[in-house]
C-alpha cells in the first residue's frame, strides 16, 4: 500500500471524531495541491477481531463482523467503510492488544512500522491532546521533520508552506518542511489554499483508478512497553452548564485580580439568561472555579452573544468559543489574538469600562448609536 | 535522584516587535526579525508554565531523601535571569546551554541540543512547561524524550513518584477537561500543565543563597543538528475583517457598547 499522504484517526463510541474528520478534509486538500494519494490510518482495540485472521499487508476483506472498539463503543466495519468512500480513499484499521488504551509508547509503536512501510510524504494528525502527545515522538521515530498546529498551508513556487500561529496568535509563522515525512497536526478549523497557477499534476482521485478499500492489520507490540495505561478518571467534578445561557461574559487574566470577578459578575448580571465563565489562566491563578473554563481544556459554547473580558484570544481559548454567534472583545491590547473572531472590538481599560458601562446602567443611557445620527 | 527541569525565558508576546522588516519577508541566517523594543533584559521573563515544572520538581524533592533538582535553560546570556528565578525558588544547581540564536530555533532543534547534553547525565524524571508561551509548539518535552528514548507523557495535571526509583503515576490532561492515568517507568520525561500546583515565591534564603551561585555555562554551539523544518517567513496576523473597534472615551465607549446590544436584541430598549 502507498500513499503520499498518511491521516491518523483518532475514534470515539461515535466512530471518527470531529477533529479527525477535520483533518481528513484538510488532507484531501493538501493531496490535491500535492498530487498525492491519501490513506486514513485508525489504530485501536478490536476485541471482536480474530487477529490471527488479519493479513500482515492488509487486503480489503468484507467478511468481518462488527466489532467494538476500545474508546468506548462500535467501530463498524461498514463506518470503515463510509470513511473510505467518503473521504475517496483507503481506510487501514491497526488492530492490537496493546492498542486497547491510548499511550504514546503504544501508538508509536503501531504506527512507526506501517508509517516506514507506507513511506508518504505528509503524516497528517488532528491537533488533539493525544496528537500533540504522540506525534513529536512517531517524527522522531521516522526521521521526519514535525509542524504543530497548522491553520493551513500554500503552495509557493512548488514548494507546500505551513502556516500557524504563535505570540499568543498576535504572529504567524510559514514553515516548510526540509526533511521527508513531514508530521503535521492539524487544527480543526485549518484552511487550505492552492496556489492560483493550475497543477499540472493528475488530481489524487484519478490515480488509484479502483474503489476505496478498508483493511486490517495486525501490530503486535514487539517490545515491552515502559507505559502502562490505567484509564479514564471520572471527571473530578461537575461541569458548569452553559447551554442554558444567551449570554456568557468570560473574564481573562486581564481583569487584573481576584477581586475584579465580582465586576465581571455585575457585568453579566446586566444581561437575562447569562452565565459568567472563564479562561484557563483565571483558573490556574484560582480566581474563579475550574468548571468555569472556557477553551480546549474546559467547555465548549456558541451562546448568541459571547463577552470576552481581558482575554488574549490565544488558540486554546478560542478553540472554545469561536462559533458563538456574536461575540464582543474587551482588551486594552489592540493586537490582541481575541478580536481576530470578534464582531464588536471595546480596545480599553476594562476597570475603566466595565464601571462606565454599569454606571449608564444605573443612570440612564444616553443614545449614540448611528441610527440617531443626523448626518 | 536526579530530576532536572528545562526551563525557556521567554518574548513576552505584548512586547514583541518586527525589527523594521515589516512587510512579509524571506528570513536568511540572520538572527530572527522579532525583537524587543527596549535592550533592557527585565522585559523577558521565566515561562509562566515552567513555574509549574519546577515547583512539582521541589515537591518531588520533599516528598523523599537525596532528591537534586537541576534547572538547565538553552539561549542568549540574559536566560541567565530565568535560572536565577529557578536557584531562587530552590533548584540546586543551574546549567545554561549558551547559543545567542536560540530564539530562531525550531523545536527539534532545541530538543536536540538539549538531549545531546542530558544524553549522558543519568537524570531520573525531566520536566518541562508544556509549552511555551511564545513558540507556543509543546513539542520540545516529547522531543526529548524520542530522543533519549525515554517515555513521555505530556499535559500532566496530576503526578504522584511511587518510589524514586518509580514508576511515576501520572494524570494527562485531555481535550474538555478530561483525564486519564498511567504509570511509567524512569527515566522519563513529564510535561507539565499549568495548575497542577501553586508556584512558590522564592523563599529568602534561596534567594541569598542563589545570589552568589554559579551558573555552569557551556557552549550550545557543537550539539546543534542539521535542521528538519525551516521557518520561512514571519508577520503579524492579519487584522480581523469582520471586526468593528469602536473609539471615544471610556464612558462613550460604553454607550456604543450598549446600544450595540440592544440593537441586536440582548438588552432590552
Amino acid at each position: 500500500m502507498k500513499a503520499g499522504i498518511v491521516v491518523i484517526a483518532e475514534i470515539s463510541a461515535d466512530g471518527l471524531t470531529s477533529a479527525s474528520r477535520a483533518v481528513v478534509s484538510f488532507a484531501r486538500l493538501l493531496a490535491e495541491a500535492a498530487s498525492e494519494d491519501m490513506v486514513v490510518i485508525v489504530p485501536g482495540h478490536f476485541p471482536n477481531i480474530n487477529q490471527a485472521q488479519c493479513p500482515g499487508t492488509g487486503v480489503a476483506k468484507h467478511n468481518f463482523p462488527p466489532f467494538s472498539g476500545a474508546q468506548g463503543g462500535e467501530f463498524a466495519y461498514r463506518e470503515a467503510e463510509e470513511i473510505a468512500v467518503a473521504a475517496g480513499c483507503d481506510v487501514t484499521v491497526l488492530v492490537g492488544d496493546h492498542l486497547s488504551a491510548y499511550s504514546a509508547e503504544a501508538w508509536m509503536a503501531a504506527l512507526s512500522p506501517i508509517c516506514r512501510k507506507i513511506n508518504p510524504r505528509f503524516i497528517c494528525i488532528p491537533h488533539t491532546s493525544r496528537g500533540w502527545d504522540y506525534g513529536p515522538g512517531l517524527a522522531i521515530h521516522l526521521g521526519a521533520s514535525l509542524i504543530g498546529a497548522v491553520e493551513g498551508f500554500r503552495l509557493d513556487t512548488g514548494n507546500l508552506l505551513f502556516k500557524r500561529s504563535f505570540l499568543k496568535g498576535q504572529w504567524q509563522m510559514e514553515v516548510l518542511p526540509e526533511t521527508w515525512p513531514a508530521v503535521l497536526t492539524i487544527l480543526p478549523e485549518a484552511k487550505g489554499t492552492e496556489e492560483e497557477a493550475p497543477l499540472a499534476a493528475a488530481r489524487s482521485g484519478g490515480k488509484r483508478g479502483r474503489p476505496p478499500r478498508v483493511s486490517f492489520l495486525s501490530v503486535p507490540a514487539d517490545k515491552a512497553l515502559r507505559t502502562k495505561p490505567l484509564g479514564r478518571l471520572p471527571a473530578p467534578e461537575t461541569a458548569y452548564d452553559f447551554s442554558e445561557a444567551e449570554v456568557i461574559v468570560a473574564a481573562g487574566k486581564g481583569i487584573g485580580a481576584a477581586e475584579n470577578t465580582d465586576m465581571i459578575k455585575r457585568l453579566a448580571g446586566v444581561f437575562p439568561k447569562s452565565a459568567v465563565g472563564c479562561s484557563r489562566a483565571v483558573c490556574d491563578l484560582g480566581w474563579m472555579e475550574h468548571r468555569r473554563q472556557i477553551g480546549m481544556t474546559g467547555r465548549t459554547v456558541s451562546p448568541p452573544l459571547y463577552i470576552a473580558c481581558g482575554i488574549s484570544g490565544a488558540m486554546p481559548h478560542l478553540a472554545g468559543m469561536r462559533n458563538s454567534r456574536c461575540i464582543i472583545a474587551i482588551n486594552r491590547d489592540k493586537n490582541a489574538a481575541i478580536f481576530q473572531v470578534a464582531h464588536l472590538g471595546v480596545v480599553e481599560d476594562l476597570l475603566k469600562f466595565i464601571p462606565a458601562v454599569l454606571e449608564l446602567l444605573e443612570n440612564g443611557t444616553l443614545m449614540t448609536g448611528t441610527s440617531h445620527k443626523g448626518g | 535522584m536526579k530530576i532536572l527541569v528545562c526551563i525557556k525565558q521567554i518574548i513576552p508576546p505584548e512586547l514583541a516587535e518586527l525589527s523594521d522588516r515589516p512587510e512579509i519577508k524571506i528570513m536568511d541566517e540572520d538572527p530572527f526579525p522579532l525583537t524587543m523594543p527596549s535592550s533592557d533584559d527585565n522585559c523577558y521573563r521565566l515561562n509562566p508554565f515552567d513555574e509549574y515544572a519546577i515547583e512539582e520538581a521541589l515537591r518531588i524533592r520533599e516528598s523523599f531523601t537525596d532528591v537534586t533538582v537541576d534547572a538547565l535553560s538553552l539561549g542568549p546570556k540574559r536566560c541567565r535571569r530565568a535560572l536565577l528565578r529557578a536557584l531562587e525558588m530552590g533548584a540546586n544547581n543551574a546549567t545554561l546551554l549558551h547559543l545567542d540564536r536560540a530564539a530562531t530555533l525550531t523545536p527539534f532543534e532545541t530538543a536536540s541540543i538539549l538531549a545531546g547534553y542530558l544524553r549522558d547525565k543519568a537524570y531520573d524524571l525531566i520536566l518541562t512547561g508544556v509549552m511555551a508561551e511564545d513558540g507556543m509548539n509543546g513539542q520540545t518535552g516529547q522531543l526529548i524524550a524520542a530522543l533519549l528514548d525515554i517515555p513521555c507523557a505530556s499535559a500532566v495535571i496530576s503526578e504522584r513518584l511511587l518510589s524514586p526509583q518509580g514508576p511515576v503515576y501520572v494524570e494527562r490532561e485531555e481535550d474538555g477537561g478530561e483525564r486519564t492515568a498511567y504509570e511509567i517507568n524512569l527515566p522519563a520525561v513529564l510535561t507539565i500543565q499549568s495548575g497542577i500546583n501553586r508556584p512558590r515565591y522564592p523563599a529568602l534564603s534561596h534567594v541569598l543563597r542563589a545570589r552568589t551561585q554559579e551558573i555552569a555555562t557551556l557552549d550550545a554551539v557543537t550539539l546543534i543538528p542539521a535542521p528538519r523544518e525551516r521557518i520561512v517567513s514571519v508577520f503579524r496576523t492579519e487584522s480581523s475583517a469582520t471586526c468593528t473597534f469602536i473609539s471615544g472615551t471610556p464612558i462613550e465607549k460604553a454607550g456604543q457598547f450598549l446600544d450595540f446590544c440592544r440593537q441586536k436584541g440582548f438588552l432590552a430598549l
